[in-house]
């Protein structure tokens, strides 16, 4: 019993607009594959998955929204407990890339600079389509001082390296989870700042 | 709308004709009601009556259930759906007081899980079956209670196991994979509907004009903090709330209030309007139905301005289409000079493919008299060789008669001799 409750719990929250591939990122993560159409999420799905690291093991509770407008009304109690917060876009879709700024401010609203968020750029295996480009993204990124990756859960591609970086962003944050069950906590974190993880952000590519 | 294809992916019944008439009732619907537009759900509603019945029929059925049992469920605010899940908290915390304790010690919220539950009236979050019969009872009541009262009896069948979690996470995911294996639809709307027989609409009703005020005054919140993304919302939750409270007198007091937000010029007057119904609690009966009179006219303009961005939308569209068949005949006019490229290589292939056969017949032809000639010519060289053979034959023949001819002169040669000797002696003989 005691090394399962030690384990530390984050929470991850998935945003962004319509079609963007959110719950495909997930779904690449938890088992590895990809179908060309996800039935659209209504509301709010969740899963949960165990992460190895070298050092520990962290147990990631991956929280998928509806990236309709009008589920927004509902959303703010979703985020509000989370530790992550992953904005994705479509790079093929510049609408998708300007309303970040909006998921983005919603999320610092709630929850204020307690949160690690990172900026994901889907998709980039449509390369005829793009419509934005990786040094745009990584400019808004600086600009709104969260970190960026650019991701394609068809091809499979930067996927496991986005994970792994939120998880070598994780260590500075609080344990979020409700911290009255959360006896256990493995304490000697580093902390690390945004200027570290920023550049974590600016070193791109894969980093495993 | 990117969800067509997302909408049960793979059914054999959704295949591109039957997206077609998806996508049709969806825009209809979205024309026939702009204030609900499209909510994603809306397309599995949608889907599910094409599964059952015609396209026309599916679209009628769909806008009753849209706007008659789900009203304000799916608008762009989606209060209902809001004030619903509160009024479902509330009769959780009356009925499963020691299961939501729990859930709360976790730090689940009930909503996470009935939220999608509610919306999606349990498509996707249950088997097939199960949702049928749900809809059926649905249907055949004409309003919400079978939500609730299948929300509870899925609480009553797995609250037992959510009580042995110990994780928000863990809890969560239980529920969800349980109620995505309740596959006895016999017990579930048993339990739901002989179980929870408490649960009416006269009392949902009763809370739900509770929590409304509540979940209003929330969203007037966020929209005096500028948190709002479009400003024309927050005036139609104002038009919202009104709309709902006025048949209330008590509750009007609460509904001006909530009115006071907005920025268009009578809105002053409403202002002053609701100083003075803090007051004295009750409006002035004139000044109400001068507000109502001023409301309606606003909303009508609202609904004019959505239809004639509609019929905008729609010019644009048939503009594109305009263009699109100019291509098309751009296209047509390509492939009709492709097909005659395509006739005439065809043509030259079939002249080419005579030729080659011509050729072959006269190799064939060719090939024959050299093999006649072949044969001829064998025969020449055997009727040669015989010839020679005769004459070599001729040759010896008359080597041999030559050798004959000379002894033949020889011998004529030596008898002449020997007559020359005779006829000599002879001479001399008679002398003698």
């Amino acid at each position: 019993m005691a090394p399962v409750s030690a384990l530390a719990k984050y929470k991850l929250v998935f945003l962004g607009d319509q079609s963007v591939g959110k719950t495909s990122i997930i779904t690449r993560f938890m088992y590895d594959k990809f179908d060309t159409t996800y039935q659209a999420t209504i509301g709010i799905d969740f899963l949960s998955k165990t992460m190895y690291l070298e050092d520990r093991t962290v147990r990631l509770q991956l929280w998928d929204t509806a990236g309709q407008e009008r589920f927004r009304s509902l959303i703010p109690s979703y985020i509000r407990d989370s530790s992550v917060a992953v904005i994705v876009y479509d790079v093929a879709s510049r609408q998708s890339f300007l309303n970040t700024s909006k998921w983005i401010e919603e999320v610092r609203t709630e929850r204020g600079s307690d949160v690690i968020i990172v900026l994901v750029g889907n998709k980039t295996d449509l390369v005829d389509k793009r419509q934005v480009s990786i040094e745009e993204g990584e400019s808004k990124a600086r600009e709104m001082n969260v970190m960026f990756i650019e991701t394609s859960a068809k091809a499979g591609f930067n996927i496991k390296p986005l994970f792994r970086k939120i998880a070598a962003a994780l260590p500075g944050m609080e344990t979020l989870s409700s911290a009255k069950q959360e006896d256990m906590v493995d304490v000697n974190l580093k902390s690390s700042n945004t200027n570290a993880s920023q550049a974590q952000a600016q070193s791109g590519g894969c980093a495993c | 709308m990117q969800d067509i294809p997302r909408t049960f992916p793979g059914h054999p019944a959704l295949d591109e004709h039957g997206r077609d008439s998806l996508r049709r009732i969806l825009t209809a619907y979205a024309r026939h009601n702009p204030s609900v537009g499209y909510c994603q759900a809306m397309n599995y509603f949608a889907g599910l009556l094409l599964l059952l019945m015609p396209e026309e029929n599916a679209f009628w059925t769909f806008v009753g259930i849209i706007d008659d049992y789900f009203d304000g469920y799916y608008t762009e605010e989606m209060i209902e759906s809001q004030v619903d899940q509160l009024v479902f908290e509330e009769l959780m915390h009356e009925i499963f007081p020691r299961l939501v304790s729990h859930l709360e010690f976790m730090g689940v919220q009930v909503a996470w899980v009935s939220g999608p539950w509610f919306l999606s009236i349990f498509i996707n979050m249950l088997p097939w079956e199960s949702v049928l019969r749900i809809w059926d009872v649905l249907l055949f009541e004409g309003n919400r209670v079978m939500l609730f009262r299948t929300a509870f009896a899925l609480m009553e069948l797995y609250g037992p196991a959510l009580l042995t979690t110990k994780d928000a996470g863990d809890a969560v995911t239980l529920l969800q994979s349980l109620a995505g294996s309740t596959f006895d639809s016999s017990q579930l709307v048993l339990t739901a509907c002989v179980g929870f027989l408490a649960i009416t609409e006269a009392r949902l009703v009763e809370l739900r004009d509770k929590h409304r005020v509540s979940v209003l005054e929330a969203m007037e919140e966020r929209s005096r903090q500028g948190k709002v993304w479009k400003d024309s919302k927050s005036l139609a939750t104002k038009l919202y709330s009104f709309k709902h409270d006025k048949g209330r007198d008590g509750r009007s007091s609460e509904g001006d209030n909530s009115l006071s937000g907005s920025a268009s010029t009578f809105d002053d007057f409403l202002c002053g309007l609701s100083s003075d119904a803090e007051l004295d609690c009750l409006p002035d009966l004139q000044d109400q139905v001068e507000l109502c009179r001023l409301l309606e006219e606003k909303r009508s303009a609202i609904l004019r301005a959505e239809e004639l961005e509609t019929a905008l939308m729609e010019m644009v569209k048939q503009d594109n289409r305009r263009e699109l068949s100019a291509k098309i005949e751009k296209l047509e006019q390509e492939m009709y000079g492709l097909r005659r490229t395509l006739a005439e290589k065809k043509e030259q292939e079939a002249a080419m493919l005579e030729v080659l056969m011509r050729v072959e017949q006269e190799q064939k032809i060719t090939e024959e008299a050299r093999v006649i000639a072949e044969k001829e010519a064998a025969a020449q060289r055997r009727e040669f060789d015989s010839l020679r053979e005769k004459y070599d034959k001729a040759m010896g023949l008359i080597a041999q008669m030559e050798k004959r001819v000379v002894m033949a002169e020889s011998m004529l040669e030596a008898t002449a001799q020997y007559q020359s000797g005779q006829t000599k002696a002879q001479f001399v003989e008679p002398p003698g």
